[in-house]
């Protein structure tokens, strides 16, 4: 699986050049922390729906969906960011991704906003291995508010360690 | 651009079925049967692909197409003749000209060996013209350039940019008017191009006397204002007028005049000129100077139409296979729907689910209809994959010194687009099984008294919901012997089990590591032949089977779904998931009954079956299902290492139709699944692939027992 | 204006037809000489474009053959090729071949050249 993330509709390059331009950011929260997407890499927002879990795959891979006939992986952000399976609310949504070579979706616990950016507000992600780190590609602050944007090809990465059983 | 992006797609399509008939058109060159029509064939497609390919500016193929194109034209017009012709060259040319075809289509490029190209050249540019040839694929890469009548045309010396005043002098062959010329269709072209002024020469028209209507007697001198380069107007010109049907004369240089050609035509040319057509008519044209204003202020209105009506070429059109598939994907979802339905109808009050249930039979039978309509236009010919095998056999012939006549039967049988792409892989490899192992070589034949060539047979029909393909030889059929004796050397058959009916000793040709080649050729490789073969095709839901006569032949016989869209399925139900298992794959479902069942010492279970042992194992084990049940029925699977499997479920839902979702372009690959579908609830179930469930149980160990080994019976 | 289009290149025709029908030319299509006779006598075009190498009958027979029908005289025939050649354009004119155009074609001077024909 290779994704070119950063040449993707959602890529969020930090170039200098492209300061100027403004970009449209999803935002959703997980366990009280907020995180963006590009709005152009989101094809939907629609309610939690069982999926079929499919065997063998990493922990953080909820299942699939039926998405109008189409069929999606779904991928549970909070369990990718090390905090555990995503208890499932009225609120959960699933956040319909366009990931490059196919869709997927990931469930988070609530959309927040769509918001404006410069990619000048944007910071790099600090560089320390922490557990779920490596899905974030840059930091926004927004006010008091730190909006963390996600690599999707990480998000949708299953690692060897976290593999189920 | 969406349009030119359909016809490169089109354009691609073509290619395919010209690549196709350039390869049987070269076969048969190859095979010394080739009639002239042949010859044609294969130069038309590469013409044609060369058309194409200059449409979409692709220059590399153009450039190749064009040079192979140019051998093909040495034998067309017999330059060369078709015995001399380097057959391996052309063949070689054939498969590098696909080859650049597939770089073009995925937009990367192949440039073809050198030393071809210097072969090829050598025998384009063959005989009269020792060199020229290369200089003219040149041109033809660049068409702006190639318009002859540039080279002949006097050129300044310099190119002027420019407005410069020319003078154009106009003398058409007498008999222009045949080919329905009308002289303002120059005058206004060049109009196009500047100001004009044109002056008509009716010094030889004769007197009324001698004059022959339809001849043209008239020349013109035009002068004409502009920034094009001569050459630019002698391209124009070119389209209409020969090279010595005009002349080009810079001022200041002589103005010498140009005679037109005046042949004698044929006089009974039934070509008639419209009296009242200003250019074609001698008398007005006798005005003169004519300005070109005027012209065009006579010109009626342009493409005023001549009705909405339009009109077809023919009874096909073509589709773009995505719409195709967008068609198949929503008769997949009818489908759910229906299913949807059908299970909403149990809830219902009695007395409303009658009709309902009517109206219910009515939609299943209609979508049946409308799945079988869409799936007979995603259907294609089995010729697609049929039309590579002359040449296969071509080359195995010479590879391994045999001779073999190939039959082709049912060509024309369609099965679903899927199937085909599918079928070409076990189809060649049958096919070199037959020549390398069936077939015997011409002398051995000769001293068993059978005509030296083989003859091998490929054939295609539809048996109920599936195609059979049938490869047979007149070989020596399957050498049970040694086969037997092989499989006990390797201890596949214990050395105290009885010999192997001979039914289960031909189908041993399909277990792994057993090959009855007593020498490995690079044809059929080390024992990777027919197993592979069996496991691929098992994988699509097929069966392969075989029936051997010694010393008469073998013949191989493949049955194949008509198509992998959709799939007969039996629904289980492993705690809260549903599985769908291929029915094909399914020898029958039961109650287990504990009595059936033994553990033996290892931890494993295992389950008699009418005297067969069958390795029991759990569904929700094998996937990781957390789940409780008692799992109180059994699917009985045959696998292809496994000739009976019992899976343990909690329920068996039925039987039921299920469209095909592919699992890899939504996720990954995932081991012991084979595909997806959804059900009548919306959600998805996963179908399992049953030949990979044996390797899921870490645990299981399968023992080998003789039946097992045999493989399919 | 009615055009009777002629060519056994499917992607070629198609890229010719679209062309015409674009500048909305009423096209009639052919995939060979033989048809474009058939298609010829049923439609009577305008203006005729017709590829050369063709299967059953070629350009120039085609082109010789209009030609010999009453009503064929004076209907335009463009020789629509990737031939360039000196002796077969004259072999083309010969048989009534009024234009002649290389391909692969530059739509616009196509058109241009459709409306200067029926001029």
């Amino acid at each position: 699986m290779s994704l070119a993330m950063t040449s993707g509709p959602e890529g969020l390059d930090v170039d200098p050049t492209r300061a100027g331009k403004p970009q449209q950011i999803v935002t959703f929260k997980v366990e009280g922390r907020t995180f963006g997407v590009d709005v152009g890499a989101v094809r939907e927002i629609k309610g939690w729906q069982p999926t079929t879990p499919l065997p063998n795959a990493a922990a953080h891979v909820l299942g699939v969906i039926n998405l109008r006939g189409a069929i999606i992986a779904v991928y549970d952000l909070r369990q990718r960011l090390g905090l555990g399976p995503s208890p499932v609310s009225r609120s959960s949504v699933v956040i319909v991704l366009d990931l490059g070579e196919r869709y997927g979706g990931i469930l988070v616990d609530a959309v927040s906003d769509i918001v404006d950016i410069l990619p000048s507000d944007l910071r790099p992600a600090p560089d320390v291995a922490g557990d779920g780190d490596d899905v974030l590609t840059a930091l926004l602050v927004k006010g008091d508010d730190v909006v963390a944007l996600l690599d999707l090809a990480a998000i949708v990465r299953e690692t060897t360690h976290d593999m189920a059983a | 651009m969406d349009a030119l992006a359909e016809i490169r797609g089109i354009y691609f399509d073509e290619c395919d079925e010209f690549l196709g008939q350039l390869e049987s058109t070269l076969a048969a060159i190859a095979d010394g049967r080739a009639k002239t029509d042949d010859i044609h064939a294969a130069f038309r497609a590469v013409h044609s692909i060369k058309g194409g390919a200059g449409a979409f500016g692709l220059s590399q193929l153009v450039e190749f197409a064009h040079l192979f194109e140019a051998c093909l034209d040495a034998l067309r017009s017999g330059r060369i003749a078709v015995e001399d012709a380097p057959i391996d060259i052309l063949l070689q040319a054939g498969d590098i000209l696909s080859e650049v075809v597939a770089a073009a289509r995925d937009g990367g490029s192949r440039p073809p060996p050198p030393a071809l190209v210097e072969a090829l050249e050598a025998m384009a540019g063959g005989k009269p013209q020792p060199k020229g040839s290369a200089t003219e694929i040149d041109l033809l890469n660049d068409p702006v350039d190639e318009a002859p009548a540039a080279e002949e045309t006097p050129a300044p010396a310099a190119p002027v940019a420019a407005k410069h005043s020319v003078e154009l002098r106009i003398a058409p062959d007498r008999d222009v008017f045949r080919r329905a010329f009308n002289p303002r269709m120059v005058f206004d072209t060049l109009a196009s191009l500047g100001s004009i002024e044109v002056t008509c020469d009716t010094s030889k028209v004769p007197t009324i006397d001698t004059l022959e209507p339809f001849d043209c007697c008239l020349s013109w001198s035009v002068r004409l204002e502009t920034d094009a380069s001569d050459q630019v107007l002698a391209e124009t010109l070119d389209s209409f007028l020969a090279d010595h049907e005009f002349r080009i004369v810079r001022d200041g240089e002589d103005d010498v005049p140009v005679i037109g050609e005046i042949e004698a035509a044929a006089p009974e040319t039934a070509a008639a000129v419209q009296p009242d057509d200003a250019g074609a008519n001698p008398a007005a044209a006798a005005e003169k100077p004519v300005a070109a204003a005027a012209a065009q202020a006579t010109a009626p209105p342009l493409a005023n139409g001549s009705g909405p009506v339009r009109r077809h070429g023919g009874g096909t059109i073509r589709v773009d296979l995505d719409r195709i598939d967008r068609l198949m994907n929503l008769v997949g979802e009818i489908v759910i729907t229906q299913s949807m339905l059908t299970e909403r109808a149990n809830v219902l009050p009695k007395r409303d689910a009658a009709a309902f249930v009517d109206a219910l039979f009515s939609l299943a039978r209609q979508t049946r209809e409308l799945q079988d309509n869409v799936m007979a236009v995603r259907a294609q010919p089995v010729k697609v994959v049929f039309q590579r095998l002359p040449r296969l056999v071509r080359e195995l012939e010479r590879s391994l010194g045999k001779k073999a006549h190939l039959v082709l039967a049912g060509e024309d049988t369609e099965v679903d687009k899927t199937i085909v792409e599918e079928l070409a892989d076990p189809l060649i490899h049958m096919l070199r099984n037959s020549m390398d192992h069936g077939l015997e070589t011409p002398q051995e034949r000769l001293e068993a008294g059978k005509p030296a060539d083989g003859t091998i047979r490929v054939s295609a029909e539809h048996r109920g919901s599936r195609i059979l393909i049938c490869v047979s030889d007149d070989g020596r059929g399957i050498n049970r012997e040694r086969l037997i004796a092989k499989a006990r050397s390797r201890g596949l058959i214990p050395a105290d089990a009885p010999d192997p009916t001979p039914e289960e000793a031909d189908n041993l040709i399909f277990h792994p590591g057993l090959s009855t080649a007593q020498t490995v050729t690079d044809v059929s490789g080390r024992g990777v032949g027919m197993d592979v073969v069996r496991r691929n095709v098992e994988a699509l839901g097929g069966r392969i089977t075989v029936e051997s006569t010694p010393g008469k032949g073998c013949k191989f016989t493949l049955g194949l779904p008509l198509t992998l869209a959709v799939l007969d399925g039996m629904i289980v139900r492993a705690g809260t998931e549903r599985f769908v298992f291929p029915l094909s794959s399914i020898v029958e479902t039961m109650q287990l009954d504990s009595k059936m069942v033994e553990q033996l010492p290892g931890g494993r279970h295992i389950m008699q079956l009418r005297g067969e042992i069958a390795p029991l194992l759990k569904l929700r084990d094998l996937l990781g299902i957390r789940a409780i049940g008692n799992e109180p029925n059994v699917v009985i699977v045959e696998t292809e290492t496994v000739r009976r499997l019992a899976i343990a479920v909690d329920e068996i839902v039925g039987q039921q139709q299920v469209v095909v979702k592919n699992l890899e372009s939504s996720f990954r690959r995932v081991e012991g699944v084979s595909a997806a579908t959804i059900l009548g609830d919306g959600l998805v179930a996963l179908i399992l692939d049953v030949d990979a469930l044996p390797g899921l149980s870490q645990t299981q160990r399968r023992a080998p027992t003789t039946s097992e080994l045999t493989g399919a019976a | 204006m009615r055009i009777l289009a002629i060519d056994d290149t499917r992607t070629l025709r198609e890229l010719l037809c679209r062309t015409l029908r674009a500048a909305s030319y009423d096209v009639v299509e052919a995939e060979n000489g033989e048809e474009g006779l058939n298609r010829f006598h049923e439609h009577k075009p305008d203006v005729v474009i017709t590829d050369l190498n063709m299967p059953v009958l070629d350009g120039i027979e085609f082109t010789r053959a209009v030609r010999q029908r009453p009503d064929g005289g004076e209907v335009p025939i463009i020789i629509l090729t990737t031939e360039s050649g000196a002796d077969i354009k004259a072999e083309g004119r010969k048989a009534g071949a009024t234009a002649w155009m290389v391909k692969p074609f530059d739509p616009q001077r196509l058109l241009d050249m459709l409306t200067r024909l029926r001029t």
